[in-house]
């Protein structure tokens, strides 16, 4: 079974995959949006979501996320797949509890790093949403057309991922200041 | 501030999570990842259970601070890195079990201090008096 969702919030992702998995339906493959499901035991597998330590600081290409990935497994946990910054794991919940990080300090870290990303992407869209923005009223004084309502269209969809961002470092900063409590 | 400030700096300042401690309590002989969960999990009688994710930053940071290091490397089956504890680590080991003490220590002075001071005082009201008695007439009732 194929499905496209898209999804900012890692939590509600990680909840999503848990609530397929317990009507029978484990993840196995993600590619830009597109959730790959087989059929599985109701609830035989807790998934987690993940963005690894050294994400930031490590260039996606030098495949450093190796390290970290073999880590997890060795504890009995089983790596899905990787989408950038973004590692899935699964464990048979057979096998006891899934939690990757158990203190405080390790969670306010995550979402630390969540945050960065964000803010991170969310400023790279700023310049793209303006620009279009721009063209659009560049456009709209000269010609008009079809030719208009595309980039429109493109201004939309950049201003949209540009909040989402933005909306997301405000949750992060929110979790943060919860877990601080 | 030279780089040996800066970790002295961290030395003192740094009240160790229970990960770190329960991490350097099991590197006291060599051990990797997941004998390090299962060792903790053993110490505290199932109650504090690591998470991979945890584990692996806290290793990461304690590796920086040069508190443990790399003991082996089986490069043949499956990359199992062992750690063990340096002589720095154990030092922060032993500052941390003295806090550790003095917090106990005061604890249970201050509060035995406080038990006996209320069994002390006799400065009563009156309400409290009777309060006092109606238990104890409640007591008797159910023992009764």
């Amino acid at each position: 079974m194929k499905k496209f969702r898209l999804y900012l919030d890692k939590d509600k992702e990680e909840e999503w995959l848990n609530e397929m998995s317990r009507q029978g339906w484990a993840m196995t493959e993600f590619f830009a949006g597109l959730y790959i499901f087989t059929p599985c035991e109701p609830g035989q597998y807790i998934y987690r979501v993940d963005m690894w330590k050294d994400a930031l600081h490590a260039p996606a290409w030098r495949n450093d996320y190796q390290k970290y990935v073999e880590f997890v497994e060795e504890t009995g946990a089983e790596y899905v797949c990787r989408w950038g910054f973004w590692l899935i794991f699964r464990k048979e919940s057979a096998k006891g509890e899934f939690a990757l990080y158990t203190d405080t300090e390790s969670q306010i870290a995550l979402y630390r790093r969540i945050r960065w990303l964000f803010l991170f992407v969310g400023i790279l869209e700023l310049s793209p949403a303006f620009l279009n923005t721009m063209n659009v009223f560049h456009f709209w004084e000269s010609t008009g057309g079809s030719f208009m309502y595309i980039i429109l269209f493109v201004a939309f969809i950049c201003w949209f991922l540009t909040a989402g961002c933005f909306l997301m470092v405000l949750k992060c900063t929110d979790k943060i200041q919860r877990l601080r409590m | 501030m030279e780089v040996w400030e800066v970790i002295v700096l961290a030395e003192k300042q740094m009240v160790m999570t229970e990960a770190f401690y329960y991490i350097l309590l099991s590197l006291n002989t060599p051990n990797h990842g997941y004998g390090i969960i299962q060792n903790t999990i053993e110490l505290t009688d199932g109650r504090l259970e690591l998470g991979a994710g945890t584990l692996y930053g806290a290793i990461n940071t304690l590796l920086d601070r040069g508190w443990i290091r790399l003991y082996s490397e089986d490069k043949q089956s499956r990359k199992k890195k062992q750690y063990i504890i340096t002589e720095q680590g154990k030092r922060a080991l032993g500052q941390e079990i003295e806090r550790l003490e003095e917090l106990l220590e005061n604890g249970r002075r201050v509060l035995h201090q406080g038990c006996v001071k209320l069994e002390g005082t006799n400065v009563r009201t009156g309400e409290e008096k009777e309060k006092e008695a109606g238990e104890d007439e409640e007591v008797q009732v159910i023992f009764g």
